[in-house]
């Protein structure tokens, strides 16, 4: 590899890292919590309340979020 | 990541996510789909007379098989159950007990009614009206005891199988609902009178707590709605308090209080008022009319009844309830 393609492709990783930076912190605020939040209730249900041997009937009264 | 639902069994109206439980701490959000974690799981299965419900027009000297799941739909600070109603299902000793074996299991001890209480009904829905759908085939009466906190379309479905209610009107104020028990009053006055529009025999009682609840006017005020919205005849049961759960720093309720209280709610022309929690003449019913005794109760035990075919023996004046 010559010098000037390894110079090219310093550069190409450098500026995916960065949008990849600059993306996360933008977008940090709103994803994280979700999924947080998400594995947490996820974790919650396999670990303690799927092991206590309780039901899933399926609820009256209610509907889906639009 | 599956889709959000939102309940529509109680006036919350909980959006739940993905793997979300609500409020009540029986409910989830599974793939989009709304579970109840507790059909079939009672945590308190016990025969008790049915005057400890209390239920004083319904069925006196019988016994009542009483059911109840952990949840609840409110948080009362001065819940006299909160060790199971505040209760996650995950953490309470649960029985095994599916609808068809509740019904039989009343039938063999010989009990009248199966009653829904101790916790809020509200949140064992399904499994409530399953069991109340077979209890109503082998003629066994359906009650409940509850806050009222419920929508207007579940409680008209169920209110085709319940034969009677015992509502906590905790208070007549929202300041009260919302402050102490982190709900809304005008719910559970729409309840009542759904209730009552529906046909189911009505008890309400209405716990008097030092300090919070326990202003005349206030209760004038209640006994004047019920009066005005449900009629005479609603049995209602003031009870005194004792310190419990997040009130333990209040004293119990003095006496002077619940017998103001008593002559109040008759003067607003309730014709019958009992006091709970205290044993006195007041936990007995006296004919509106000739004022005899007509059943005489000493805490939840029955001495005599002098109802006869639902009127009284001495003058023949129908009394509401129900008695066989």
């Amino acid at each position: 590899m010559t010098d000037t393609n390894k110079f090219k492709l310093l550069i190409f990783l450098t500026t995916a890292l960065t949008v990849l930076i600059i993306s996360f912190n933008l977008l940090q605020d709103y994803l994280m919590p979700e999924i947080e939040g998400y594995l947490e209730r996820r974790i919650y249900y396999e670990r303690v309340i799927s092991k206590k041997g309780l039901s899933l009937h399926r609820g009256e009264y209610w509907k889906k979020e639009e | 990541m599956g889709k959000k639902v939102q309940c529509e069994l109680c006036p919350t109206e909980c959006v739940l996510e993905d793997f979300q439980i609500g409020g009540c701490s029986v409910r989830i959000n599974k793939g989009g789909v709304l579970y109840s974690l507790v059909y079939g799981k009672p945590c308190a299965v016990v025969i008790d007379p049915i005057e400890k419900k209390p239920f004083f027009h319904v069925l006196p000297a019988t016994t009542a098989f009483s059911i109840a799941t952990a949840g609840c739909v409110l948080g009362c600070k001065f819940c006299q159950n909160w060790q199971i109603s505040q209760a996650k299902p995950e953490e309470t000793d649960n029985h095994d007990l599916m609808p068809d074996e509740v019904v039989r299991q009343a039938l063999f001890y010989d009990c009248r009614t199966i009653t829904y209480t101790y916790t809020e009904p509200t949140v064992f829905y399904e499994y409530m009206y399953d069991t109340a759908r077979i209890a109503r085939r082998y003629n066994v009466k359906n009650t409940m005891h509850t806050c009222g906190y419920i929508k207007e379309k579940p409680l008209r479905e169920l209110s085709k199988y319940m034969d009677a209610a015992d509502v906590d009107l905790k208070a007549f104020t929202e300041d009260f609902y919302s402050r102490i028990c982190g709900g809304r009053l005008k719910p559970v006055l729409d309840t009542l009178a759904v209730l009552k529009g529906e046909g189911v025999w009505l008890e309400i009682t209405n716990l008097i707590i030092p300090t919070l609840n326990d202003d005349m006017k206030k209760i004038r005020e209640m006994c004047q709605w019920i009066v005005k919205n449900l009629g005479p005849d609603v049995p209602l049961h003031l009870s005194r308090f004792f310190p419990n759960y997040k009130l333990k720093d209040l004293p119990p309720t003095p006496l002077e209080t619940i017998r103001d209280a008593r002559i109040a709610a008759m003067d607003a022309g309730l014709k019958y008022v009992y006091m709970g929690n205290i044993r006195s003449d007041a936990e007995n019913t006296y004919c509106p009319k000739c004022r005899n005794l007509l059943i005489e109760r000493i805490g939840f035990f029955v001495k005599q009844i002098n109802i006869a075919g639902g009127r009284c023996k001495f003058c023949g004046t129908a009394i509401a309830g129900i008695w066989s």
